[in-house]
């Protein structure tokens, strides 16, 4: 039976050893984001993906489990393009547009171990928002979005003093957050998000 | 204004489609603090800057320099200065550091401008056909290029002096490419009906040179094929001589050709003008074709065909035209007006309105020099607009002519019963909108 063993590893986990004494923290990150969306974002940004930044903070429990708080922020720039369809040719128009991504998340995870080297993962939901501006001969367009999203995170925490670092690796999906025009309705993809990679700085007061 | 004997020569010009020969047919927030304006719209690194205290300079360069500004240049007008930022400095963080420093009245990025073209051609209040389609803002984006032409295979032009024919005079700034008379075979594919000087005049009729009206595409070339006689009458084996002409001609190595318009339409489908239209459309070629003025179900044939963009006629009221014929083939409407009415009650008839030549004064006297502006009516008036509009499609980078026809047919005001319909197909051409492009979510 896969539940009970489910449940009983993740009361183990939670009971588990402190991995560290309980703590505030705040981090820095900085990476790249492969959008889902990946048809439409390389006609209109010419690439699959973007850089990006986030800051956020949490609290880690001494039992493991931890909480935070964060924002992301993905802002590529790219041009207004004229595609018939699906496996059609893209023709770029010249007109410059600015798409900026926000995604506002809440995590709630685990961390394991008491070495330098302490694994987490975590699951995560909030706010996406989606803003579009485009500059056509002197006029801009834009177009604002927001919906419900939700992320899965997996890391290694490297823990020297004060100062800690991690890599960590997320999707994140924000159904229905395109597709309502433009070239991702063209394409079909309704979702934003995507699978992203970052390396974090992490303040411990 | 349109002389008394203009409005006659509409008159006469209405008697005159009614002639038998089909082909002639056819031309019958409030925000404590401002959004940021959007990436493009203001020049990178430029900041606007009103000081409290313009002439206290210690304590001017002492803010400037505080966000990044590397160089100032003082307005001779007042406090303003014109600050250039450090490479690398956001524009949008230094104006909110400027805007929180108390010596400051008011900080902002260095907006873009443009021109908002309304061309000073002194007919062009009377062109209401173009207001339909809001050729105004479309020329905000885009104009045409003499790169891109528009080959007319009709009753020819009047592009040149030569023999009887003379050059119109609202084509003084337009670009002719040699043209091609298959009738004699020769270069010279001057116009001795008066439709085809119409029609090429709604495509690049010389514009904001204050003078007569304006042509949709007026950047763009044109090129005069005579593929109709005096009549306003040809043939399929003609018409396909044109296409092929059109198809290999070649300027420098390359064919600036991108659009042929076909103002004319024959009953039948002919095998042999379909594949001229194919091997066209093969060449990257858009083919524009009038769907006919008989007011039937039955689209004329090659607007038929597959592979061109068949094009009715509206009238001033936005509504199909009575005499627009309809069916499965039609893709889009255009502006094509009816001067038996005068909706706009501005007291001339609602045709479309360019310069040709007095076919009356052609007919009788043989002269092809006395020009005016005309209304005319006809999906013969429509598919031009539809040309010019790809052509500026072409010119700002779609090049090719199955996505410049999804581009128009996508981007139609919807009218009639929602969705495409076999009376209005896609609708209205809506150029500004189809030259807008997509984003990624709008």
């Amino acid at each position: 039976m896969t539940a009970p063993r489910t449940a009983v590893a993740l009361a183990c986990l939670a009971l588990a050893a402190p991995a560290s004494a309980q703590e505030w923290f705040a981090e820095a990150e900085a990476g790249g984001i492969a959008f889902t969306a990946k048809d439409s974002v390389r006609a209109v940004f010419g690439r699959e993906g973007a850089p990006i930044f986030g800051l956020g903070g949490g609290y880690q429990s001494s039992f493991g489990l931890f909480f935070r708080a964060g924002v992301r922020r993905v802002s590529p720039e790219g041009e207004r393009v004229f595609v018939a369809g699906p496996g059609s040719p893209v023709f770029g128009l010249g007109h410059p547009l600015r798409a900026t991504i926000t995604p506002v998340f809440g995590t709630v995870g685990y961390r394991f171990g008491t070495g330098t080297f302490r694994p987490y993962y975590g699951v995560g939901a909030g706010v996406t928002s989606y803003r579009e501006e485009s500059t056509i001969a002197g006029v801009a367009e834009t177009v604002d979005e927001s919906r419900f999203s939700w992320r899965v995170v997996g890391g290694v925490q490297v823990l020297r003093g004060p100062l800690r670092f991690s890599v960590e690796a997320s999707y994140s999906s924000a159904p229905d957050l395109l597709g309502r025009g433009g070239v991702s309705a063209v394409y079909g993809e309704t979702k934003g998000g995507g699978l992203s990679a970052v390396a974090k700085v992490i303040f411990v007061p | 204004m349109i002389s008394p004997r203009s409005a006659l020569a509409a008159l006469v010009l209405v008697a005159l489609v009614a002639s038998p020969l089909a082909a002639q047919r056819y031309f019958s927030l409030r925000a404590v603090r401002r959004p940021a304006p959007p990436a493009g719209s203001y020049v990178p690194g430029e900041v606007i800057v009103g000081f409290a205290v313009a002439d206290d300079f210690a304590r001017v360069e002492r803010a400037l320099r505080g966000v990044g500004g590397v160089a100032a240049r003082r307005s001779r007008h007042g406090g303003r200065f014109l600050v250039t930022l450090e490479e690398g400095r956001s524009v949008a963080s230094a104006v909110a550091e400027l805007e929180a420093m108390p010596e400051v009245e008011y900080a902002e990025p260095n907006g873009i401008v443009s021109a908002f073209l309304t061309p000073d051609d002194p007919e062009f209040e009377l062109q209401w056909h173009m207001r339909q389609i809001g050729a105004e803002r479309t020329w905000d984006i885009q104009t045409g290029d003499p790169s891109v032409a528009v080959a007319i295979l009709d009753t020819g032009i009047a592009y040149e002096d030569f023999g009887p024919f003379r050059k119109a005079p609202d084509f003084g700034n337009t670009v002719f490419l040699r043209g091609f008379n298959v009738f004699d075979g020769s270069e010279h594919a001057n116009d001795d009906n008066f439709h085809g000087t119409h029609v090429a005049s709604t495509v690049a009729e010389s514009t904001n040179n204050g003078l007569g009206a304006v042509g949709l595409a007026f950047g763009c070339a044109l090129m005069p094929v005579k593929v109709l006689d005096s009549d306003g009458t040809g043939t399929f084996f003609g018409v396909s001589e044109g296409i092929d002409y059109v198809v290999n001609f070649r300027q420098d190595g390359q064919n600036p050709v991108k659009v042929i318009n076909l103002s004319l339409g024959g009953d039948f489908v002919s095998t042999t003008l379909g594949a001229a239209v194919d091997r066209a459309v093969d060449a990257g070629i858009t083919v524009v074709a009038a769907s006919g003025n008989e007011g039937k179900r039955g689209v004329s044939f090659p607007a038929s065909h597959a592979r061109t963009i068949a094009v009715g006629a509206t009238d001033g009221r936005r509504e199909r035209a009575i005499y627009s014929n309809t069916g499965p083939e039609l893709d889009v409407l255009a502006p094509g007006g009816n001067v038996d009415r005068d909706d706009d009650r501005n007291g001339f008839p609602d045709g479309v309105l360019q310069q040709t030549f007095d076919p009356f004064t052609a007919a009788v006297f043989g002269r092809y020099d006395d020009f005016d502006l005309f209304f005319v009516d006809g999906t013969s008036q429509a598919a031009p607009h539809v040309a010019a509009i790809a052509a500026l499609l072409y010119t700002q980078g779609i090049t090719d002519p199955d996505a410049i026809r999804e581009s128009i047919r996508s981007t139609a005001e919807d009218l009639g019963p929602e969705g495409r319909d076999d009376d209005t197909g896609y609708g209205l051409v809506q150029p500004a909108r189809a030259l807008s492009g997509l984003g990624l979510n709008q």
